[in-house]
């Protein structure tokens, strides 16, 4: 059944007056909204967006002398307690599915990099196209943005390969950007503090564009398969920039889309990996995340915080839980709290704290989604957001019952506020379930994947 | 005999054997066709071999004795299972590692009783990589962008040395006090102490000085202040005096232009920011490439009349616009135009209001066209599948290979004559950029890349601990390893052993204080030999190294031995496997060595952390930031360790060391340091991690060059590009 959706007044004045009609120049984003026509009626009622959440290192969960998992939520499919570390989500229980059981496979399943190759692939090795990749070039093809994806300090310390998590195609990472304010200006086309921005003012950057794409062509013309995936590639990321410039890119029906801001007062490229304001970096993306997506500007979304066997010192993140300032506490070394769930230690304890405040960043981003009315509804009833981690318990490595959450109405197609049992499937299934979520009825995806969850959607 | 006697002999027979075999065939050229190696059954045997100690033998032991899987020397149940079971689930957790021919050739091995064979490989023997289109990386785009548009890339500011001879006086300080340090009274104060040279009876200082207009005076015994004699240039103090003028102009705070560019992405197992494969062009490429590339045109026609070589006013135009884009497209796409982007472009340039528009305009084009952002690899067609790179192509790949740079005018002029289609000539260029100093940066980019040691520019450190630890600092090492390689490289012996061995490196007054070295002064780094006793040599001591590879308030002696093993020996280790269990209790007490006893007390975890911790313990010495210790939490430091397993893993070769000097000269005579070296070079030439059974004619070729040179670097980098892997693809 889907949800008959609201049609907004999409023309460019009755934008202007929203914004208050601020400079004359337009923002660049609002090519946007030029030409537009209700596309709406070409989704089929589903899922409008997917954001990804991905955090390090796993989560406490069974231990390794035999207590049980202190991850799962307890208690009937309806009716269920969180625990400790899902308290953030106490107010959100009725927008989230609660998912346990779901194995990633054995093979490799000792490692954190095993793991993160297999998170959105749903393949060993990470031999296949990520979910996100997958759905940007069609459910998210129509976007301005096909594919958004942003890091929190995902690219210190030289990371590469499988420390990302969104592959372009087997084998084949590509690292999130890290700079929120570079990122902003690219996505809105203008800076952060509302300066720079504009274009040529007349057809040189279309021309341009064409000429590049003459080369491109003839290229890919003469090389058949030769480089053929590398090529096509290049030429997708030139059309999408080619719509941008002359203003043809179609949209899906948008949210709210405010002034775009985010804070990223005294972060420059000089001091953008010092752990204390990471933070402020994850808020900033977030931000920037909803509203390049209240705007329309994008459809799918990765948000990855950091990177496996992370060396992040969260004991270094002013106004939290488990700030220290004497003591540095590392994400994989909390991770490795032990064999038994004893609060006394000081791993379990700052594990414990850190992974409460990573849902609970979760949470805002479930907050900002639901703050922005879309439809009938809110953005979040429209979403599907996802929570992952590329191990659940990180002291064992363990690849089963990984702690996957997933959050938003879909547009219809998921009945949140449940807790699911999931024991024995594969979470390709998962992935497969997301992906007809948004409209793209594949048979399964990646390994061991026979369908979608069974329940999970209606 | 002993095991690694036997293998020596081993390897010294088939080095003479296959030098037999090629001497006995006509001398290899270039020309010939590549059809990979042969298919013989000591061939294949051999890259069994190859693959069993990369893959196998850390389990099943290198003779398949056995270890933590099980032995392998009496197989019962035939060579099909034997692969059947290979190809389906070994290596054990990463069977994806052992595919296609690679389980036939293991099997190949095993069965025929682990015998060293010796392959036959002949000149043609090479397999060929493919073609590629490889995507400029930020730093070949930073030197691409900076040599096409004539400026400069960001350098750092010059060192000034101000000097002064006292005559008869006998002095007991000379310091520098200036506009740079608020005029500072005394040393105490700031002022920057000159050193006195009794040989040379003058006191003298090698000082950076931050760009700027600067005045300044020399003051002796902080009482006397004098203009400084040696400097000729003078101005009125205001106070009826004069003031000595230091004006530098340098631009070490120059914006990168490629700073808007995304990170280079790279396989896990490859190193370097060349990956030919997973360098893809994505749509934030495309925009940031857009960006970047307007921002250069901007920037390059603030001075048409020098950009453009013709008069372009009325008439003039079309004609000045074809050579425009002939000549400034040559440069671009480093060779000629074809005749259909020729109209483009030009078509492109008329079509705007201005000429100078037009003229922007191209360049933001060309910058962003295909043939700038990707170097061809595509070669043509020379029969049987194979491709042959053409002499602009093998300019290219010469300039980005040796200086991470686009081809000067005489390796142009080269491939216009239609040379650099053979050996002598490429050698002959080869050699040529090897003088240059671009080669030096090459060298020195390569070793930290190599390393993994450029990770100390982002590693997160302890304020609280490591107060020290400053951006200043994290330059300083980042630079000392890379004048130290290519110092090693281009002025000392150019040995690959003195990287390792070396008892000097290159130090400011930060770094030394940091190593424990006295009588260095300054802000300049300068050679300075360590007096062994700090038991630190070579790359193994640099701060760039021990700092990257540890936490931010402690060493990691897993990390460190990882990088030995990956790096310096290219080897890999399994996988932990699930529930490998948690650490030990903490004891905050005790030191690192003592906190990881529970890898060795426990037999399971022992079989493969005996491979990491050994090493690793070894260079405890050297804290967290690679300063020199001797106790930890108040306890004596143990720096001993075992560099086992050397040569192969699973061998049980025991090989002691009490000091990371002497690990460095373990690893600098060991072959298989020496063979990883070879292959990391081939990595960086190609762009992607070579493949030990595919390529084992062109590895074991490359190797003989490099033991037959006295493995010198620079002589394995010009045997890499007379490999006729350099020239073909298919």
């Amino acid at each position: 059944m889907t949800q008959r959706l609201k049609r907004p007044n999409l023309s460019r004045r009755s934008f202007i007056r929203a914004v208050g009609g601020a400079a004359l120049a337009l923002p660049f984003y609002e090519l946007a909204y030029r030409g537009l026509r209700s596309s709406f009626a070409d989704v089929s009622g589903g899922a409008r967006r997917l954001i990804v959440f991905y955090f390090p290192d796993g989560v406490a969960g069974p231990s390794a002398d035999g207590s049980p998992s202190v991850w799962d939520p307890t208690g009937p499919e309806r009716g269920f307690t969180l625990p400790e570390q899902l308290e953030a989500l106490n107010p959100w229980k009725d927008h989230v599915v609660f998912l346990k059981g779901l194995s990633m496979g054995g093979t490799d399943s000792g490692s954190h990099p095993g793991g993160a190759k297999k998170l959105l692939t749903g393949v060993d090795g990470g031999n296949g196209e990520s979910i996100d990749r997958f759905l940007a070039r069609t459910a998210g093809a129509g976007a301005p943005h096909r594919h958004l994806f942003l890091g929190a300090m995902a690219n210190q310390n030289s990371a590469s390969g499988d420390k990302h998590i969104s592959y372009l195609s087997p084998g084949t990472t590509a690292p999130p950007e890290d700079k929120p304010w570079q990122a902003f200006e690219r996505i809105f086309g203008k800076k952060p503090d509302g300066s720079g921005g504009g274009g040529s003012g007349d057809d040189t950057d279309a021309s341009i564009i064409d000429a590049v794409l003459g080369d491109l062509s003839d290229l890919r013309g003469k090389l058949g398969d030769t480089e053929k995936s590398k090529l096509d590639l290049h030429l997708e990321g030139l059309r999408e920039v080619e719509r941008r410039i002359k203003g043809m890119a179609p949209m899906p029906t948008p949210g709210t889309c405010d002034m775009p801001r985010i804070d990223v007062a005294g972060i420059d490229d000089k001091n953008a990996y010092d752990p204390a304001l990471f933070p402020k970096l994850l808020r900033a993306q977030t931000d920037l995340m909803v509203q390049a997506m209240a705007c329309g500007l994008s459809q799918v979304g990765v948000l990855q915080c950091s990177m496996h066997t992370s060396e992040l010192i969260m004991s270094r993140f002013p106004g939290t839980e488990m700030y220290d300032p004497g003591f540095d506490m590392r994400s994989h070394q909390a991770s490795h709290y032990g064999p038994s769930h004893d609060k006394s230690k000081r791993e379990y304890r700052d594990y414990l704290l850190q992974r409460r405040w990573f849902v609970s960043q979760f949470a805002y981003l479930l907050e900002q989604l639901k703050a922005r009315p879309e439809g009938d509804g809110t953005m979040l009833d429209y979403s599907v957001v996802l929570l992952c981690s590329e191990v659940s318990d990180g002291n064992t490595h363990s690849h089963d019952n990984m702690p996957f959450l997933l959050a938003g109405r879909g547009g219809g197609t998921i009945v949140p506020g449940r807790l699911l049992n999931y024991s024995g499937r594969r979470h390709g299934d998962l992935l497969c379930s997301i992906a007809h979520s948004m409209g793209q009825r594949v048979a399964g995806y990646g390994q061991g994947s026979s369908g979608p969850l069974p329940g999970l959607l209606k | 005999m002993s095991f690694r006697a036997y293998f020596f002999s081993t390897v010294a027979t088939a080095t003479a054997t296959s030098l037999l075999l090629l001497a006995a065939c006509k001398a290899p050229t270039l020309e010939d066709q590549p059809t990979g190696p042969p298919t013989d059954e000591a061939t294949v045997s051999a890259q069994g071999a190859a693959l069993y100690n990369e893959l196998c033998s850390v389990c099943h032991g290198h003779q398949g004795q056995g270890g933590t899987g099980p032995k392998l020397t009496d197989w019962q149940k035939g060579k099909d299972t034997l692969v059947q079971i290979i190809d389906e689930r070994m290596p054990t957790g990463r069977p994806d590692k052992c595919k296609g021919a690679c389980p036939e050739q293991v099997a190949s091995y095993i069965l025929s009783g682990f015998k060293k064979t010796t392959p036959t490989c002949g000149e043609r023997s090479f397999s060929p990589g493919p073609r590629r289109l490889r995507l400029l990386s930020k730093r070949e785009y930073r030197s691409t962008v900076a040599t096409l548009l004539g400026w400069q890339p960001p350098q750092a500011c010059p060192a000034s040395t101000f000097g002064y001879a006292p005559g008869m006086r006998t002095l007991r300080s000379v310091h520098v006090a200036g506009s740079f340090n608020g005029w500072a009274k005394t040393v105490a104060a700031g002022g920057w102490p000159l050193t006195y040279q009794a040989d040379k009876k003058l006191w003298t200082l090698t000082q950076q000085v931050p760009a700027g207009n600067h005045t300044y005076k020399l003051v002796l015994d902080e009482t006397d202040w004098i203009t400084d004699p040696a400097n000729p240039n003078m101005q009125p103090d205001g106070f009826g005096g004069q003031n000595s003028v230091l004006n530098i102009t340098c631009n070490g705070d120059a914006e990168d232009v490629t700073a808007r560019l995304p990170q280079d992405a790279r396989p896990e197992d490859f190193p370097f920011d060349n990956h030919a494969g997973v360098r893809v062009v994505t749509s934030v490429h495309v925009e940031e490439f857009r960006r970047t590339a307007q921002a250069l045109a901007d920037k390059s026609t603030a001075d048409i009349k020098k950009l453009v070589p013709c008069d372009f006013a009325g008439g003039s135009a079309p004609a000045c616009a074809e050579r425009f884009v002939r000549e400034f497209g040559q440069r671009t796409f480093r060779r000629p135009l074809r005749p259909e982007e020729v109209t483009r472009y030009k078509a492109l340039l008329l079509g705007r209001k201005t000429f100078e528009l037009g003229v922007k305009a191209t360049i933001a084009a060309l910058l962003q066209s295909p043939h700038f952002l990707y170097r061809s690899e595509l070669g043509t067609a020379s029969g049987s599948g194979t491709y042959r790179l053409d002499p602009y192509e093998v300019a290219s790949a010469l300039s980005y290979f040796l200086w991470g740079g686009p081809p000067d005018d005489a390796l142009l002029a080269a491939a216009a004559a239609g040379q650099l289609g053979d050996a002598a000539s490429i050698e002959k260029q080869a050699r040529r950029l090897l003088q240059d100093p671009r080669s030096r940066d090459q060298v020195a980019a390569f070793t930290l890349y190599w390393l993994g040691a450029d990770a100390v520019t982002s590693s997160a450190k302890s304020p609280t601990l490591f107060p020290g630890f400053t951006d200043s600092v994290r330059q300083a090492m980042t630079e000392e390893t890379r004048r130290f390689a290519a110092h090693v490289a281009f002025d000392s012996t150019g040995r690959f052993d003195e990287l390792l061995t070396a008892d000097y490196s290159f130090l400011n007054d930060a770094l030394a204080q940091i190593y424990g070295v006295t009588g260095v002064t300054g802000a300049q780094l300068r050679k300075q030999s360590y007096g062994g006793s700090s038991g630190r040599a070579g790359l193994l001591g640099h701060g760039s190294v021990l700092a990257s590879y540890s936490h931010s308030d402690q060493t990691s002696p897993i990390r460190r031995g990882l990088f030995v093993r990956r790096r310096l020996l290219c080897q890999e280790l399994p996988a932990p496997p699930p529930n490998a269990g948690g650490v030990p209790k903490v004891d905050p007490a005790a030191t690192t060595r003592e906190r990881f006893r529970q890898h060795t007390d426990n037999p399971f975890c022992n079989s493969c952390h005996k491979f990491i911790d050994n090493v690793g313990f070894g260079l405890e010495r050297f804290d967290a930031i690679g300063a020199l210790r001797d106790r930890e939490n108040g306890k004596a430091i143990d720096a001993s360790g075992d560099m086992n397993d050397r040569e192969i893993l699973g061998s049980d070769e025991s090989a002691p060391y009490s000091s990371a000097a002497q690990l460095g000269q373990q690893l600098a005579t060991s072959e298989r340091a020496r063979a990883c070296f070879v292959r990391q070079a081939l990595r960086f030439s190609r762009g992607y991690v070579e493949d030990v059974a595919a390529d084992l004619c062109t590895l074991t070729q490359l190797q003989q060059r490099f033991a037959q040179s006295g493995y010198r670097i620079t002589e394995l980098l010009v045997a890499l590009t007379t490999s006729p892997d350099f020239l073909y693809r298919k």
